[in-house]
């Protein structure tokens, strides 16, 4: 079970640094709306794949990033506790199967609501943002949710198979 | 389920406990207290032919389809 091991460690790091990139943001954020405006700007200034030129677009940037982040580490936490209960000695329970749907569902709603929102901000702060959205992350994501919910599933259909073969005498 | 077990009615006429008969068997007793209560979803053929030739009796008498 080493792989697993891995993967459950790979997703507790993701989950730290998201939540550490969040109280970053957070703090900038704070930093941003109470002493200093143009200093954050600065950093975003010359940034390639996040690119912002004012104040503005700054703060409605950061507020939506501290939304977003919240809902991944949301969701890093309901996979960790996933792999918690798989690696346990209990499997197809209704926890797991139910975890596997909503991790699935979360991650197709974070992923479209992500990119509609980075296209609604360019278009509403037209030549202050520019951020770069993959096309290929967005499909690989969307296909991983979907992933999710087949997986879920499938499990459910192994446990009334489970269950009918622990109540066969 | 339209299918009754009527275990406990072919036990008495036996004069048979079911721990006995489930130590003969070879199953547990919770096992066949799920197959006296009618929970059990299935029944192999090798448990159904120990059971009759425990109480020597026929499939028939423990099972029952009722509609």
């Amino acid at each position: 079970m080493k792989s697993s091991v891995l993967l459950r460690n790979i997703i507790s790091l993701a989950y730290y640094s998201f939540i550490i990139v969040g109280v970053a943001v957070f703090g900038i954020l704070i930093f941003t709306l109470i002493w200093d405006e143009n200093m954050a700007l600065e950093i975003f200034k010359n940034s390639d794949d996040f690119k912002i030129t004012s104040v503005r677009a700054l703060i409605s940037l950061l507020t939506y990033s501290l939304i977003s982040f919240g809902f991944w580490i949301y969701l890093f936490r309901l996979i960790r506790n996933l792999m918690d209960s798989l690696t346990s000695k209990s499997i197809f329970t209704k926890f797991q199967i139910s975890s596997f749907k909503i991790i699935g569902q979360l991650l197709i709603l974070v992923t479209v609501i992500d990119t509609l929102f980075s296209f609604i901000f360019e278009i509403i702060f037209t030549d202050q943002v520019h951020i770069k959205t993959g096309f290929m992350n967005f499909w690989l994501l969307i296909v991983l949710g979907l992933f999710f919910i087949f997986i879920s599933q499938i499990f459910n259909k192994a446990r009334l198979y489970k269950e009918e073969n622990e109540l066969t005498i | 389920m339209p299918i009754i077990i009527n275990l406990d009615k072919v036990l008495e006429e036996r004069n048979m406990k079911s721990n006995e008969l489930a130590d003969i068997v070879g199953i547990t007793t919770a096992n066949l207290s799920i197959l006296k209560t009618g929970k059990a979803k299935a029944v192999r053929f090798s448990t159904l032919e120990a059971i009759c030739e425990a109480l020597e009796c026929q499939p028939g008498d423990i099972l029952e389809y009722q509609p």
